[in-house]
């Protein structure tokens, strides 16, 4: 066994120790404040005036400090906070990392999505003072209480039937016996992993006024899906399998030998599916609802797409903030935006976080089929089926106009649109770069704040975790316009800066980093780690050598998740990305609006392939089957 | 006192006394530069060398396909341009959010309603090139040399043969053919909430009909033939190129655009007169390459530029005697609309669209 000699900290006799530990633990504090303020405040020269004498211009300067003392604060009081308690300054190591990632949590989370309701709150650009002018000209004008009103009713909706059909699904997919099970699990997964807003373009390319279906097939006249049943159906195609995947994993863990129990009782099959099993999935059921909730309603590219003018929040705030440049407006209707998808997901937390009724017992028989009658067994299937051909549908005509010369008009096979690529290798290397930059950052700070939250007992546990989680509620639009503000002005000047756009990303998706990483910590034993540290390891080599490597496979996936959630984002991207910095979506949307369709559906095939060789990828890492690749 | 709150306490006080300290208390220190105001007026490019490069904004149209043209602007000054593609809205909160520190030179293509709000701000740097010199006054160039157009656009109708002839309806050519209810839910144009070509169309109509409520009126009537109102200004000609709606209206270069497609659309314009956009281009304060910058604005006057923007881009060059390329509309093909001032109407957004919000828009 290799032994390390001892360093000159090691010779310090105990006393010293503790002073240096505690010399260094202040010098880390400084460096850090330091950090944070010299990004914070900016001594900057601007012009004051100018005075023309003859052809003798002066310019006159002035040295002037600009920046954000409220936000030092903040960070400051993040990091005092961990001080309370004495647990944590007796392990100063811990303490450190703690207040690194609630510095990063103040930095990027809170104070943006603060900056929205600064900004929302204010008469003008740059007015001073508390001002209820935005909201009352929302409530002057009629389209925004409009938008208001469609975003809710079209993200219940799509909610709504999303949960219906995919609870039917994925009861049929694990409970029934119907064949081909494995092949239409895939299938009806599958829209997942592309940018939503190409199936949109995939449904006008096949059910629009022109559509392949629609007008070349069935010669349908007066049909028309732009609208807001159009937007419903595209965010059905991406929310049901978000739906189908929660409820598979409630399906395939029912203790069979409760509704057993229920039936030796006397009860009637119906009485047990009623008062037995719906009972136990229903808070599943209804957490399905909610995150379908929160997608439908943050949804901006299809809207956009598809929605022939019928406003929702998201998009009018892209309108108010992009086209007309009203910071103000545009950021108080990303408040209104943000409540109901806030709301939501508290509820859904409180739901998922209350004692699960689903008791995984060893040796309890669980995900058993059930033999059904024909008579129920055909429309189960049929329905699946339906929704597997749509999932066949939507990706052939991707990968068929991007092959032919013009969709809808002339369908000889040619590769032009795929060499017209060409021109978006920019686009695609900086796409490439944003989404594995930000993976590896999120993948980072997910681990530290995993092993953190699952590991460390210590007060504000819970609010970190749920702080963690809470970007997940957050609509992509919310954070670009939070970005913007808080961003886009001295001293930062950061919009537009790969910088900005890994970091937002790498904090939007960390709750999927997050998860990944405590979900391998908690299968991790504790006492791997215990025992180095009883050995006298430190806390840093204890990680760096014992836990990451058992973590590394949980880490690689946790970035290809956050890699392929953010090569796949639009809402924020339109806000974050300018110029140098175009991002692949958002030039592949501009297509879909302006180009012809096979060369937007060469874009969207495209990204279809990269997203599917990551996902390969993560099946070799990670050796899970590609349905339980999605269940994050 | 509890010790274990001493400490935070302690930190939390440090930090408001900080935080106080910090608040944005401009410190005032003027310091004199001197330069030499020039009054030079150039009326040719002259190949001098320049060097260093060149940040475009608002990218009027596919950087790839004016590659040429930043290609010979090179070989003339030894500059490199970069042309960064963004929105009109976009160009105008970056240029006005780095007005201290400004990234870019010039902001070149977009309507003149984004350079009459930047000058207002006091965000351009005038300058008097060649082609400001050669124009003629009026609403193409601002008196004070903030901004020179270099191209127009004009409205156009993009028509889809093939819904049309289903409809048994011609491609319409005036304003009045438009409320035909045989064009019912097949008509498309963009909101003018959220895109300037639709503004265009609307401030127009209200040039060419007298008044705002002969406008409206005409509108409602309008409304009712109306299928979408779209988010962007160039998506009609798309969807009439699609055949997804019969009749699209949109600038005629970017339905023209849809023709390089090749998809099928035929345009046509109306016979009372049709409304047109200037668009322009101006220097940004501060440009860091101001030399380049004032060469690269005389360099669009050049009849090599405007013929060459006109093929690729299909829009109309403002400098006399530059040949069309084929297939492409000038100025004296279609019937303007008498007395029609962008700029003058740049200043009337806010009321009219608030207005066609409460009116139109509302109703959908």
């Amino acid at each position: 066994m290799a032994t390390r000699s001892l360093t000159w900290f090691d010779r310090l006799d105990k006393q010293n120790r503790y002073r240096m530990s505690l010399l260094a633990g202040a010098a880390v504090q400084v460096l850090i404040l330091l950090v944070v303020a010299s990004q914070v405040f900016d001594l900057r020269v601007v012009e004051d005036y100018r005075t023309t004498v003859g052809n003798l211009e002066t310019i006159h300067l002035r040295r002037e400090l600009i920046g954000d003392p409220i936000l030092l604060a903040l960070v400051v009081v993040g990091m005092a906070l961990p001080f309370t308690s004495s647990k944590l300054r007796r392990e100063p190591v811990l303490l450190v990392a703690l207040q690194i990632t609630i510095a990063g949590l103040v930095f990027f989370v809170v104070w943006p999505l603060g900056q929205v309701f600064v900004e929302g709150f204010k008469a003008a650009q740059g007015a001073a003072g508390f001002s209820l002018l935005q909201f009352e000209k929302l409530l002057e004008s009629p389209m925004v209480a409009r938008a208001s009103i469609n975003t809710l009713l079209i993200g219940s909706t799509s909610a709504t039937l999303a949960t219906m059909i995919g609870t039917v699904v994925a009861y049929t997919l694990t409970l029934s016996d119907i064949p081909w099970k494995r092949l239409l699990r895939v299938l009806v997964v599958l829209p997942l992993v592309s940018p939503p807003f190409a199936v949109s373009h995939a449904f006008i390319m096949l059910f629009g006024r022109r559509g392949l279906i629609t007008y070349d097939l069935l010669r349908i006249t007066g049909w028309s899906i732009y609208g807001a049943d159009g937007i419903v159906l595209v965010q059905l195609i991406s929310d049901i399998p978000l739906v189908v995947l929660i409820l598979m994993a409630v399906f395939s863990s029912i203790n069979r030998d409760l509704e057993d129990a229920a039936g030796d009782l006397g009860g009637r099959p119906l009485h047990v599916l009623r008062t037995v099993t719906f009972p136990l999935v229903t808070p599943a059921i209804l957490s399905a609802w909610l995150l379908s909730f929160i997608s439908s309603i943050a949804d901006f590219g299809n809207p956009m797409l598809i929605g022939g003018g019928f406003q929702v929040l998201a998009t009018q705030a892209y309108i108010q903030l992009i086209e007309l440049f009203d910071l103000q407006l545009g950021a108080a209707l990303a408040m209104i935006l943000l409540v109901p998808a806030l709301v939501a997901f508290i509820l859904q937390h409180w739901i998922t976080s209350r004692r699960s009724y689903i008791s995984v017992t060893g040796g309890a028989r669980t995900g058993f089929i059930r033999v059904l009658p024909t008579g129920l067994k055909v429309p189960l299937f049929g329905m699946t089926f339906v929704l597997a051909a749509f999932t066949i549908l939507v990706y052939g005509s991707i990968f068929v106009g991007a092959l032919v010369r013009v969709w809808g008009f002339d369908f000889t096979p040619s590769t032009e649109n795929l060499v017209g690529l060409v021109t978006a290798i920019p686009q695609l290397r900086n796409s490439l770069i944003v989404s594995i930059g930000s993976g590896v950052v999120g993948g980072i700070i997910g681990l530290i704040m995993a092993s953190l939250v699952a590991r460390e007992r210590f007060p504000g546990r819970g609010i970190l975790d749920f702080s963690g989680t809470l970007m997940y509620a957050i609509p992509g639009t919310v954070v670009g316009i939070g970005y913007i503000i808080a961003f886009n002005a001295a001293p930062y000047f950061w919009t537009g800066t790969f910088f900005i756009i890994i970091i937002a990303y790498a904090y939007r998706r960390l709750p999927v980093g997050l998860r990944t990483a405590v979900a391998a910590q908690k299968q991790l034993d504790p006492s791997l780690e215990e025992a180095s540290l009883d050995l006298g390891a430190s806390r840093i080599r204890t990680f760096t050598q014992i836990t990451f490597p058992l973590l590394s496979r949980a880490f690689f996936a946790g970035v290809i998740y956050i890699f392929i959630r953010s090569m796949t984002d639009l809402s924020s991207a339109v806000f974050l990305n300018a110029g140098r910095t175009q991002l692949y979506t958002v030039r592949m949307f501009r297509v879909m609006v302006t180009g012809n369709p096979s060369e937007a559906a060469a874009f969207a095939a495209l990204l279809v392939v990269i997203i599917l060789i990551s996902l390969g990828l993560l099946s070799r890492i990670t050796g899970k089957s590609f349905v339980d690749l999605f269940r994050v | 006192m509890n010790r274990r709150w001493l400490f935070p306490a302690l930190v939390v006080l440090g930090a408001v006394v900080l935080g106080a300290c910090a608040a944005p208390t401009p410190i005032v220190q003027t310091v004199e530069v001197e330069r030499v105001v020039t009054q030079q007026v150039e009326l040719l490019v002259t190949p001098t060398p320049i060097g260093g490069e060149l940040t475009l904004y608002a990218c009027l149209f596919d950087p790839d396909k004016l590659a040429v043209l930043f290609e010979t602007f090179r070989q003339l000054h030894g500059v490199d341009v970069t042309c960064l593609d963004m929105s009109s809205g976009e160009a105008l909160e970056r240029i006005r959010a780095e007005s201290e520190n400004p990234q870019g030179d010039v902001l070149f293509g977009t309507t003149n309603l984004s350079h009459v709000n930047l000058a207002a701000d006091g965000l351009l740097e005038p300058y008097q090139g060649a082609g400001w010199n050669l124009l003629p006054d009026g609403a193409i160039k601002d008196p004070d040399a903030n901004w020179t157009g270099f191209y127009y656009g004009v409205i156009g109708f993009a028509c889809s043969p093939e819904r049309l002839e289903e409809l048994g309806a011609a491609c319409p050519t005036s304003w009045d053919d438009l409320l035909d209810p045989i064009y019912a839910g097949e008509i498309v144009i963009a909101s003018p909430a959220a895109s300037g070509t639709s503004y265009t169309v609307l401030s127009g109509l209200v040039q060419l009909l007298g008044s705002e409520d002969a406008a409206f009126e005409w509108y409602h009537q309008f409304d009712a033939n109306v299928a979408q109102y779209t988010e962007s200004g160039s998506a009609p000609g798309r969807l009439a190129a699609q055949g997804e709606f019969a009749v699209g209206i949109a600038f005629a270069h970017d339905i023209q655009v849809q023709q390089d497609n090749g998809l099928p659309v035929e345009i046509s314009f109306p016979s009372e007169g049709t409304a047109f956009e200037i668009g322009g281009i101006s220097i940004i304060r501060g440009a860091r390459n101001l030399a380049a910058a004032q060469a690269w604005v005389d360099y669009v006057f050049t009849p090599a530029f405007q013929r060459y923007h006109n093929d690729v881009a299909h829009r109309i060059p403002v400098v006399p005697g530059v040949d069309l390329a084929e297939g492409t509309f000038g100025l004296e093909d279609v019937k303007l609309i008498e007395g029609y001032d962008p700029t003058e109407w740049a200043a009337q957004r806010d009321a009219l669209v608030a207005r066609w919000q409460e009116e139109i828009g509302s109703g959908r």
